[in-house]
């Protein structure tokens, strides 16, 4: 595979090259780019299967630098110390990232991720502009969410996700219109994706659309589309708190 | 003498009846061979010998008195008993507290003086028996009596009072008296030691009257006696010859005097015997053993061996004369009218022709026919009276009487001058004119002084041939009452004719064209009319006015067959109950039926008055002459009397008590009346005022009422007892009594009630305000000591020694170019910090994240000292670490603690391990277990370091701090314990920290 990192800081660029020599043999050959513009050039003219791109430079930041780049046909991993806000459009999007200083497990794992999408057809440039979509939406509620699924990524409007239930590493997605997917992303990682939306952990195995609960039972939740849901008998009470009941 | 008679077949135990007594209540005590019954005009009330107390001991009674209201005593042929109307028991007394024991003997007779009880013991000497001490004490007239006679037997027979000092007794021996002083007995004898066998004495004035072997007459003050024998009768008849044993005085000169030879009248005046009989119900008294008399009120009781018999003097004005035993009545033949009675005198009276017309003399039983009437069939004939002089009409002739020689004397033959006419009915005016009504012919009027007859020509004008039924006269005006054409008034002085009957039926005139009688006195005329009944016209500002009748003649009965207006004012009614009577200023209506002995059925067709006022009423069977002066026309006073009232079932002193607790509510009224004549038509009207707003009706055989549940108040009880025809009206008996109400519903409790809870309130709202004030201000104080606490938290977590000494062991690494180690502990090290820095906005933290910053602090540690400890964390499988909370980095200072200063002070084998259990439900144990040098050693170690600041501690003591808010938040419990661990010898095993919290929700 062919990676190149993209950074303002030479250290970065240095220690993340070294633990990527020493650690993950799957990447053959690694360019450099020192800043924005001077990775335009090489990402223009070479094709790439992973970026590694810092988020926080000078003067174009990682995703302006998504934005000026036409082609978009690879898989980007986001490092960053530190952005609350951009890793929450990160995890809608399916998209990867490394908190800095990087830890070399994270790293192998985030590769060989790549790795297992590959072969799945994936629409590289939907996902980019999807991101870039929501960075640009100021209310984090119309974020859409990118979901791998095993016949590419699909698309979601959250508002139309009804729940989400847990299958070992698995996650199923029911949404209001009645069509369920399956995707390898487990639940945890769910729940800290719709962390600050309208969604709720109600149980070990479910989160539920707070908008579309019909009424609650005594240990359960019904839904508008008649779903019957489990409440964790400790997430009851959080569940009044929220809905103010 | 009418009476009536009362037997076992009326609820009398027996029919040999010895005595009587009215008590107090006004109930009669009736003392029978069989029994004691007690009778209160309704039934009589038998004692049931079945129950223990309730007859008095013994079967014959002799005699019966009352010891006071409550107490009767009644004397048997065992001795004295006594009953108590509170407990309904009979006592029978047959010794004393001192011990001394009354003779079995009979008892004849009791007097009560001043609470004490004579006693009359059949051979027995003076026993006077003392309730209130319950102490016999015995005088011993036997003793003296033997001074007089000597072997014979000795009995006291009656007692009463001879001054206030002295006692009269009669006995078998004669006439005794006891002085209650000097108790000592003296002898009254007749010469030659008589009389004997003296049983009753009445005091009369100066006299004593003694019923006995014959009736004797004792003059106190010139010691004279003087015997009256009854005139001769049948000896044989009787067993007892005269023998009397009662008497009683029925008025003031005539006293009954009976026994034996049954019931006699004597006149104390003429020293003359009359017997009593009872044609009317065939009571013949020689058959009757009379025992003895009771009066009350009217009344007269009489104790027969035939049972009880009662009078009333009222009875005696009433006489019955039968036509059937008039001599040769039976030859009269078939009656077609009913014969009219006019007294002549004592002996004799006219009767008009009950037959034909005629008119008869019966003088002692004989007949003489005066008038005879051979003409025609149904004549009809009748008398008027003017002062002394008897006008007789029969026909169209007008006769006088000639009393001296019994014969009629033409006066005006009107049939000669208005021909066929029948006169029906005479009045006169104070002109010396007679009106005459007639049949066909209508109103004549005859001059008495000119013996003119004459028509009136105004009348003629409006009326041609008048049916004239009655006429009457007042003052200037004639009422004729007319058969077809109503009621007319002929005014003599206008001369003008007023026509009271019209066909337009309003309300002024009389409804009715046939009138039967009419009566007129003062300014009310009475008319009878055929088929409307009795109504009444009143004069008002010179009119007769029929209007709204209020009078007392709704009462009565709805069939009147015929009225008499008597010349004293009085009103006489015929109905088909008997006889009525109201008087002209319509204060009373009185009623006689037949309990007066007036006839089965009344049903009289004609009423006479009579020269001497009496009135005489017949029916085509018999007469019944009534003696006006007999009878009382006042309204007569029944006297009711409460008898008890009963609160709860209990008799209570309503004399003194009107107050009454609320649960005091149910009452019972009983009540007495003295009404025995005619009970049944007594009506009780009551009220209970505070209950009731109308006064109910309660009927004549009920003497109890009930008020179930009264509520609390105030409340008055009246009573009132009224005959059916207003002619008896009792005394109203009132009683006033209080339901206070019970102490909840006081007016003083509902207020202090309502006051308390006034200040229970106010006094709540306060505290609450000040608690929640209070709450308020300790809430914010807690959350600015928990904000602090938090910064003071991290600070500690963060303290600079760990960055430094982290950073140093990085460093550290570095030099000693192990960079893989360095890399790894600098990885770590920014996840701590990261991790951190992310949760410090968060109070709290979910087991897992804390386990995940535990995890790395020991991680990072464990790198520091080389790997030179052993970790683990165990958490209890029941927990939910994704979900359960807990205060964040609250554990980490106790690890630090132990690795510190238990551990890293310890050789080797360094262990460290951390649970997480739940204790029970919603309570979680954290346990830190170091198996280091222990607290004690430690801290000697730390005492000889010189330190300004012990971070260590200052973080545990923050935990501490804010455990200690957690459990005051949740009212759970939040604590850490510390236990020092040693083995059997002291020797210190480690530390072990016990955190315990609660599990939030």
């Amino acid at each position: 595979m062919k990676a190149i990192i993209i950074d303002d800081e030479q250290s970065s660029i240095d220690i993340l090259k070294m633990l990527i020599e020493k650690s993950v043999p799957e990447i053959k050959e690694i360019y450099t780019a020192n800043g924005a513009l001077e990775a335009l050039n090489i990402v223009e003219n070479q094709q790439f299967d992973i970026v590694f791109l810092d988020i926080e430079m000078p003067e174009i930041n990682g995703f302006d630098f998504l934005k000026m780049v036409k082609n978009r046909n690879f898989e980007t991993i986001f490092t960053t110390a530190h952005n609350q806000y951009a890793i929450k459009a990160i995890k809608f999007s399916a998209l990867d990232y490394l908190l800095k200083p990087i830890e070399i497990s994270e790293l192998k794992e985030a590769v060989s991720r790549v790795l297992t999408n590959r072969n799945t057809q994936k629409n590289y440039e939907a996902i980019h502009e999807n991101l870039l979509k929501n960075l640009n939406n100021n209310i984090i509620n119309e974020y859409r969410l990118a979901i791998n699924t095993y016949d590419g990524v699909r698309f979601f409007d959250i508002n139309n996700i009804e729940y989400l239930k847990a299958d070992s590493n698995y996650t199923h997605l029911y949404t209001v219109d009645n069509k369920h997917i399956m995707t390898a992303r487990t639940l945890k990682d769910f729940e800290e994706t719709l962390e600050g939306n309208f969604f709720f952990r109600c149980h070990k195995s479910y989160i539920i659309n707070l908008n579309k609960i019909d009424k609650i039972e005594n240990n359960k939740l019904i839904l508008n589309s008649g779903s019957s849901i489990e409440i964790a008998r400790r997430r009851k009470d959080k569940l009044h708190e929220i809905l103010k009941i | 003498m009418l009476f009536h008679q009362k037997t076992i077949s009326d609820g009398l135990p027996n029919n040999l009846i010895n005595c009587i007594f009215s008590d107090y209540h006004q109930n009669l005590w009736i003392g029978t061979d069989g029994g004691i019954a007690k009778y209160d005009g309704l039934i009589f009330e038998k004692f049931d010998s079945k129950v223990k107390n309730s007859t008095p001991k013994g079967e014959q009674i002799n005699c019966i008195t009352e010891l006071d209201s409550n107490n009767i005593l009644c004397g048997t042929n065992n001795g004295l008993n006594i009953y108590s109307k509170n407990n309904r028991n009979w006592r029978y007394i047959d010794k004393d507290t001192f011990g001394n024991t009354l003779p079995k003997s009979a008892l004849n007779n009791i007097f009560v003086l001043d609470g004490k009880i004579f006693l009359c013991y059949t051979g027995q000497d003076l026993v006077v028996y003392n309730p209130l001490y319950k102490r016999f004490d015995i005088f011993e007239w036997k003793q003296f009596a033997s001074k007089f006679f000597d072997k014979e037997f000795k009995t006291i027979n009656h007692i009463i009072l001879k001054s206030k000092t002295e006692l009269w007794l009669a006995t078998n021996l004669g006439l005794f008296s006891f002085n209650l002083e000097t108790k000592s007995f003296s002898f009254h004898p007749h010469e030659n030691k008589q009389p004997k066998d003296l049983y009753k004495i009445l005091k009369k004035g100066d006299n004593l009257w003694i019923a006995g072997y014959s009736l004797r007459k004792f003059n106190i003050t010139h010691n004279k006696w003087e015997n009256y024998n009854l005139p001769k009768i049948d000896i044989k008849r009787f067993n007892h010859l005269q023998f009397c044993k009662s008497i009683a005085f029925l008025n003031d000169s005539i006293l009954l005097y009976g026994g034996a030879v049954g019931l006699w009248k004597f006149n104390i005046y003429n020293k003359k015997f009359t017997p009593v009989i009872s044609k009317e119900n065939q009571l013949v008294f020689s058959d009757f053993m009379i025992n003895s008399f009771c009066q009350n009120q009217e009344h007269l009781w009489v104790a027969t061996n035939g049972g009880l018999l009662y009078s009333n003097r009222q009875y005696e004005a009433f006489n019955i004369e039968d036509l059937r035993h008039i001599t040769n009545w039976q030859n009269i033949g078939e009656i077609f009218f009913v014969p009219q009675k006019i007294t002549v005198n004592e002996k004799a009276y006219y009767l008009t022709m009950p037959k034909k017309g005629d008119l008869i003399k019966v003088e002692n039983n004989r007949i003489k026919t005066i008038y005879f009437n051979k003409n025609i069939d149904n004549q009809i004939i009748g008398f008027f009276r003017i002062d002394q002089l008897i006008y007789v009409y029969s026909q169209g002739k007008l006769f006088i009487i000639n009393q001296l020689v019994d014969k009629l004397e033409l006066q005006y033959d009107f049939d000669k001058q208005f021909s066929n006419l029948v006169i029906t009915s005479i009045t006169y005016d104070k002109n010396q004119n007679l009106w005459i009504g007639t049949l066909n012919q209508g109103l004549i009027k005859y001059d008495l002084t000119k013996k003119i007859a004459s028509k009136i020509p105004v009348i003629e004008k409006q009326f041609k041939n008048l049916n004239v039924i009655c006429i009457s006269s007042y003052e200037n005006e004639i009422f004729i009452g007319t058969q077809g054409n109503g009621l007319i008034i002929y005014n003599t002085s206008e001369n003008s004719v007023q026509n009271f009957t019209n066909e337009s039926e309003t309300a002024s005139y009389i409804p009715d064209y046939n009138i039967l009688s009419l009566q007129v006195y003062k300014n009310n005329i009475q008319v009878t009319t055929k088929n409307n009944g009795l109504i009444k016209l009143k004069k008002s500002k010179d009119k007769w006015i029929y209007g709204e009748d209020n009078s007392l003649i709704k009462y009565l009965p709805s069939t009147i067959y015929c009225t008499n207006l008597s010349s004293r004012g009085r009103f006489w009614y015929s109905s088909q109950k008997g006889i009525a009577t109201i008087d002209s200023e319509e204060q009373i209506l009185i009623e006689y039926d037949n309990t007066f002995g007036i006839g089965k059925q009344g049903g009289f067709e004609a009423i006479v008055e009579q020269y001497d006022s009496n009135f005489t009423f017949c029916s085509k069977e018999y007469f019944v002459d009534i003696n006006t002066n007999l009878l009382s026309f006042q309204p007569q006073t029944l006297n009711l009397l409460l008898k008890d009232i009963k609160v709860n079932d209990k008799s209570i002193d309503y004399n003194n008590i009107n107050e009454y607790k609320y649960d005091q509510n149910y009452f019972i009224f009983d009540f007495a009346l003295n009404e025995y004549l005619t009970p049944h038509k007594i009506v009780y009207t009551y009220i209970l005022e505070g209950l009731e707003k109308e006064w109910q009706t309660l009927n004549y055989n009920n003497r109890s009422i009930r008020f179930p549940s009264l509520a609390a108040g105030n409340y008055t009880f009246r009573l009132k007892a009224t005959s059916t025809d207003q002619s008896k009206i009792s005394n109203e008996i009132i009683y006033h009594f209080n339901i206070s109400p019970p102490f909840w519903k006081t007016w003083w409790f509902l207020l202090c009630s309502i006051l308390l809870l006034l200040t229970i309130v106010i006094a709540y709202f306060i505290v609450r305000e000040k608690k929640i004030k209070a709450a308020e201000e300790e809430k914010s104080r807690i959350n600015k000591v928990i904000a602090e606490l938090e910064i003071r938290a991290l600070r500690a977590q963060m303290n600079p020694h760990f960055i430094f000494n982290s950073l140093n062991s990085i460093q550290h690494s570095i030099a000693k170019q192990d960079f893989e180690t360095a890399y790894l502990y600098l990885n770590k090290f920014s996840k701590l910090l990261r991790l951190v820095l992310n949760y410090s906005e968060k109070n709290y933290l979910t087991i897992e994240q804390e386990i995940t910053i535990l995890t790395l602090y020991l991680e990072i540690e464990k790198m520091r000292f080389g790997n030179s400890f052993e970790y683990k964390i165990n958490i209890d499988e029941s927990i939910d670490e994704e979900f359960i909370e807990i205060p964040s980095l609250l554990i980490q200072p106790f690890v630090e603690n132990s690795i510190w200063h238990g551990l890293m002070l310890k050789a080797e084998n360094r262990k460290i391990e951390i649970s997480f259990e739940v204790k029970k439900e919603n309570v979680l144990l954290v346990t830190i277990y170091d198996n280091g040098i222990g607290r004690k050693k430690a801290a000697e170690i730390k005492s000889k370091q010189i330190k300004a600041q012990d971070h260590q501690s200052k973080g545990m003591k923050l935990s501490q701090e804010r455990l200690e808010i957690i459990q005051h938040q949740t009212n759970q419990i939040a604590s850490i314990e510390i236990e020092d661990l040693v083995d059997e010898f002291d020797q210190a095993l480690g530390t072990k920290v016990l955190i315990t919290l609660p599990i939030l929700n």
